[in-house]
């Protein structure tokens, strides 16, 4: 990112940011006209702004409705550009965003922990609680990093553990309360509705005091974009300058995220979107980006509001996506930049001595894991173990968990792995491709078109919905051959999207979330044993792929240019892995449903044990995620017995603090 | 709804969520098995599993005890009634009931809700599987209830039951209706849940359409709503209706009434102002014949004289 600054591209026709943002902003008034005149005369528009008459509902509805929720919608956009701006410029990654440091997660958790425990507090506001819990998780965040000076890779990766943290204990309490939460889906969504001129007059000052405070910064800023090294040369203080600016960009976000809920893809499409249309320099994106935001939510609520009523009402946060999105995908081209986001990867662990030895007691690890998972369970009269002839009984509903456990856990894990060696992003997992959420996508839509359904269709409904994102992934990002960088932004688009759907979804109140609740989260209850085989020997046959790759994975890490060197084609390499990772990722998605966090957690694990030749580093990843997945799912079914937590909440919350551990200060 | 009773809902809930929140520490994985190790009192009757709360509401309403439940301690916080004896077991999440806890029950028969569907070709593995279901396109859900019930009793063989059942359901709709005469004609707002800026509300093909339209009471919100009867709209939208009463269809009273009076812009809401607000306690929007008579005697209990009111 930083690269793009100092070496400006220049494109055959000149774009400039302004003619974007004219025709989003034109476009959003255009409606928006439409719209008011439907309610008033024109020129009664700006009387009934500042004063409208108080016995004329139509005037009062107007002046308390209509209006604050344009200015809502613009100050939101504003700020969640301009803080996401800040902390892609800071982070140095074109993905993050204020949700990247845990923010709209812990405010969630924080909002649902209150619903469900002191409900009273409720009444002191949600923005406060949603603040102090977005607050609370950032402070995690900065005091995991704080020791390492709060380099950028720590941050992101600190940020993203706290984060997946937050949102996978809330959905272990959604999922085991889910019918007291509804008012928090329909916040979690993202909803613009204003019934008065309070949340306006929240945002506004707060968005003007962080936008002088940013601006004041625009140098120590623009220097952050720089390697460490560069900027302390200049004469900046790393940590001073980054806790101040990243401290701004927070506290307007959760702002934000407390009066209008969920808005994340705002923060990232804003500053995306004003770099893409020619806002190169930070100082130029500074103005632009907060312009872009603004002008994305503005049309895209206004566009909510065309949908007649009477129909469903769509939130905004799920309207920005889907405008967003192909947006974010047909401006991808334009991206230009040097060098790989990948000059990211945290500091090289000591390397291992003997990797093989390690890979075979994770194997001996393993086979110990599954066999407990097998014989060890609870039952009407407590814990039971089987010995060789009980175990019979049960076998029918344990086999098929374990071994599509063991399957998905090795298979994300490998799919993690290839997409952090090729993109060289720490960032980068399955779920950032989009693909599990397009699964995902697939089977929503099949269960709100056909309400009963065989597991038949379901897995056909996923398969399809995977190869379509992954399509289109491949489609935006042909023309830079697959450019990492590329295919994770084409990717965060459709997640984003994706995930704002689900949002959407949830916000219903449709008595099948339990269903859809398990199905994003990583239940491997509904697996048959028919299904179980085939996914299996499907997982088989594209991991026996991967040991073929190393020589192409040992290489790419290195950079596109020290590739060419040695021969090696970036276009066919960068084409046939994303292939096969989205085939694994496919197939574990189906069985397994969204749980890449192993996709992530598991490649890093490797990694920071040492493992660095790309073969050493997948078999290990390989076994690590089918360690936790069976792991997972075991405990998952004891632990509230009879009740099941699903196995990709219970990966997490095994898995998250050894990876914070390992993220700690080393000495030395 | 007296404080009291509000006051230890709170606290039983609080306690069904430290169960929740005992998933991190894995506490409970002993204490549960031994307190759930006496079987259910074998009955004459067949073996029954009930692995949603509609149709575990229907059958318990038949005079029938099934040996399972699924959720039971959020079921008797948010179905209310029939309440589940004490000798049923629990079974685990309504998504996804316990497969392994099932086989050992040994039921005869398992009756399911529509949304585990995917499911049935291994609860067959178990014992026959019958769907019961009430929201179908098209028809209104009390019908479906009404029809349905009748197939299930033919089923579980309590034909005579279900008959008694629903002859008491008619009586007591007909005493609601003479109840309601002539007490209040003003349309109502069924609302379940409020949110910051929006509300879930009931609309024309919810379970309770058909109760109003049986009392000749008008449901004031008459926009779409869902395959499911319900939708969420902006709370502005309430304010359509000025001579409208908000019924309350949710028991945590206390909280909504606080975010309401925390906005001064909410409190202009007509309803508001004048106080036209009544509560139900929780009701069970996805349920049957029994959910729709909890709610008609509530209703006919709680909504006040009309011209009791300032209004």
């Amino acid at each position: 990112m930083s690269k793009v600054d100092a070496l400006p591209a220049r494109s055959a026709i000149e774009m400039h940011p302004a003619i974007l943002i004219g025709l989003l902003f034109a476009a959003a008034a255009a409606l928006t006209f439409r719209h008011l005149s439907g309610y008033l005369p024109v020129s009664a528009w700006l009387p009934v702004l500042w004063r409208p008459e108080i016995n004329d509902p139509q005037q009062m509805l107007v002046h308390y409705t209509v209006f604050p929720r344009i200015a809502v919608a613009l100050l939101a956009g504003a700020a969640l550009g301009l803080a996401g701006a800040v902390c892609q410029q800071v982070l140095r990654n074109p993905l993050a965003e204020p949700t990247t440091l845990g923010v709209s997660n812990g405010a969630y958790l924080a909002l649902a922990v209150t619903t469900l425990w002191a409900p009273s507090l409720l009444a002191l506001g949600r923005e406060w609680i949603a603040l102090v819990g977005g607050f609370a998780a950032f402070l995690c965040v900065f005091g995991l990093t704080w020791k390492r000076a709060l380099s950028p890779v720590v941050l992101v990766l600190a940020g993203l553990i706290v984060g997946y943290y937050c949102a996978v204990t809330t959905q272990a309490l959604v999922l085991l309360n889910h019918d007291y939460l509804i008012g928090l889906f329909i916040w979690g969504a993202g909803y613009l509705n204003q019934q008065d001129w309070s949340n306006a007059a929240f945002l506004a000052p707060r968005f003007l005091i962080s936008f002088v405070l940013i601006a004041a910064m625009v140098r120590p800023l623009t220097l952050l974009g720089f390697d460490d090294e560069t900027a302390r040369n200049l004469g900046l203080g790393l940590t001073g300058a980054r806790v101040c600016a990243l401290g701004v960009a927070i506290a307007l976000s959760a702002s934000v995220v407390s009066v209008v809920g969920v808005l994340g893809f705002v923060g990232l499409t804003g500053p995306a979107l004003a770099m893409l249309a020619g806002a190169r320099r930070f100082r130029d994106r500074l103005i632009w980006a907060p312009l872009c935001g603004a002008g994305l939510l503005w049309l895209a609520d206004e566009l909510v509001l065309l949908i007649p009523p009477g129909y469903r009402e769509m939130p905004a946060g799920a309207a920005t996506a889907l405008i967003g999105a192909p947006m974010l995908l047909v401006l991808l081209p334009r991206l230009r930049s040097a060098a790989p986001v990948g000059n990211l990867t945290p500091s090289v662990p000591p390397r291992l001595d003997h990797p093989w030895r390690v890979i075979l007691f994770g194997l001996a690890l393993l086979l110990f894991v599954v066999w407990v998972a097998l014989a060890v369970g609870v039952g009407a009269e407590g814990w039971s173990w089987s010995g060789l002839a009980g175990i019979q009984e049960f076998l029918p509903w344990r086999w098929p968990r374990v071994v599509s456990a063991l399957a998905a856990g090795a298979t994300l894990a490998v799919a993690g792995t290839l997409l952090q060696r090729m993109t060289g992003n720490p960032m980068a997992a399955p779920e950032v491709m989009g693909i599990s959420y397009g699964a995902a996508m697939g089977v929503i839509v099949l269960l709100y078109l056909f309400p009963s359904h065989t597991r038949v269709a379901q897995i056909a409904g996923g398969g399809i919905g995977a190869f379509i994102v992954l399509g289109l992934v491949l489609l935006f990002s042909r023309r830079s051959e697959f450019s990492p960088e590329r295919v994770l932004l084409a990717g965060v688009a459709m997640s984003a999207a994706f995930a704002a759907i689900v949002a959407m979804a949830l916000a219903t109140g449709d008595p099948r979330i339990g269903m859809l609740l398990s199905l994003l989260t990583g239940s491997l209850y509904q697996i048959s044993p028919t299904e179980a085989s085939v996914f299996a020997a499907a997982a088989a046959l594209l991991l026996i792929m991967v040991p073929m790759l190393s020589r192409w994975l040992d290489i790419l890490p290195l950079g596109s240019a020290a590739s060419r060197s040695v021969g090696v084609s970036m276009a066919r390499s960068r084409i046939v892995i994303m292939l096969l990772t989205a085939l694994l990722t496919a197939t574990a998605t189906l069985m397994v449903g969204l749980l890449s966090l192993v996709g992530f957690i598991a490649p890093h694990m490797a990694r920071m044990m040492g493992a660095q030749r790309a073969l050493h580093q997948t078999a290990l990843a390989a076994l690590i995620g089918a360690i936790l997945m069976v792991t997972a799912d075991w405990a998952g079914r004891m632990v509230i017995f009879p009740f099941q937590m699903p196995a990709g909440i219970f990966a997490m919350m095994l898995a998250g603090p050894y990876l914070l551990w390992l993220l700690r200060p080393q000495c030395g | 709804m007296s404080k009291n009773s509000l006051s230890d809902y709170r606290l039983s809930r609080r306690a069904l969520l430290t169960v929740g929140a005992g998933i991190g520490g894995g506490v409970l994985a002993g204490g549960w098995p031994m307190a759930l190790a006496q079987a259910a009192a074998p009955q004459g009757g067949p073996r029954i599993a009930a692995l949603g709360w509609a149709c575990a509401q229907t059958i318990l309403a038949l005079g029938v005890v099934p040996l399972v439940v699924p959720e039971i301690e959020r079921y008797s916080r948010l179905v209310v009634e029939p309440a589940v004896p004490s000798s049923v077991q629990e079974i685990g999440l309504r998504s996804e009931p316990n497969l392994e806890l099932l086989q050992s029950f040994a039921p005869d028969i398992i009756i399911i809700d529509p949304s585990i569907t995917a499911a049935i070709p291994r609860l067959r593995l178990i014992a026959p599987v019958e769907v019961f279901t009430i929201f179908r396109p098209g028809r209104p859900p009390l019908e479906t209830a009404h029809s349905s019930t009748m197939e299930l009793a033919q089923r579980l063989g309590v034909q005579a039951a279900c008959e008694a059942y629903l002859a008491r359901f008619d009586a007591a709709m007909t005493g609601y209706r003479d109840q309601l005469r002539g007490r209040n004609d003003k349309p109502l707002y069924l609302v379940s849940e409020i949110a910051r800026n929006r509300a879930l509300v009931f609309g024309p093909n919810s379970l309770y359409q058909e109760v109003l339209s049986q009392f000749g009471l008008k449901n004031a919100w008459t926009g779409q709503s869902g395959p499911w009867g319900h939708t969420s709209v902006g709370l502005e939208v309430l304010a359509a209706v000025p001579d409208a009463r908000l019924v309350l269809m949710s028991s945590r009273v206390a909280d909504i009434e606080a975010l309401l009076n925390a906005s001064p812009v909410l409190r202009t809401l007509p309803f508001l102002r004048s106080g036209r607000l009544t509560v139900l306690g929780n009701q069970f929007f996805y349920g049957g014949v029994p959910a729709a008579e909890r709610f008609a005697r509530l209703l006919a209990e709680r909504l006040p004289q009309e011209n009791n009111e300032q209004g």
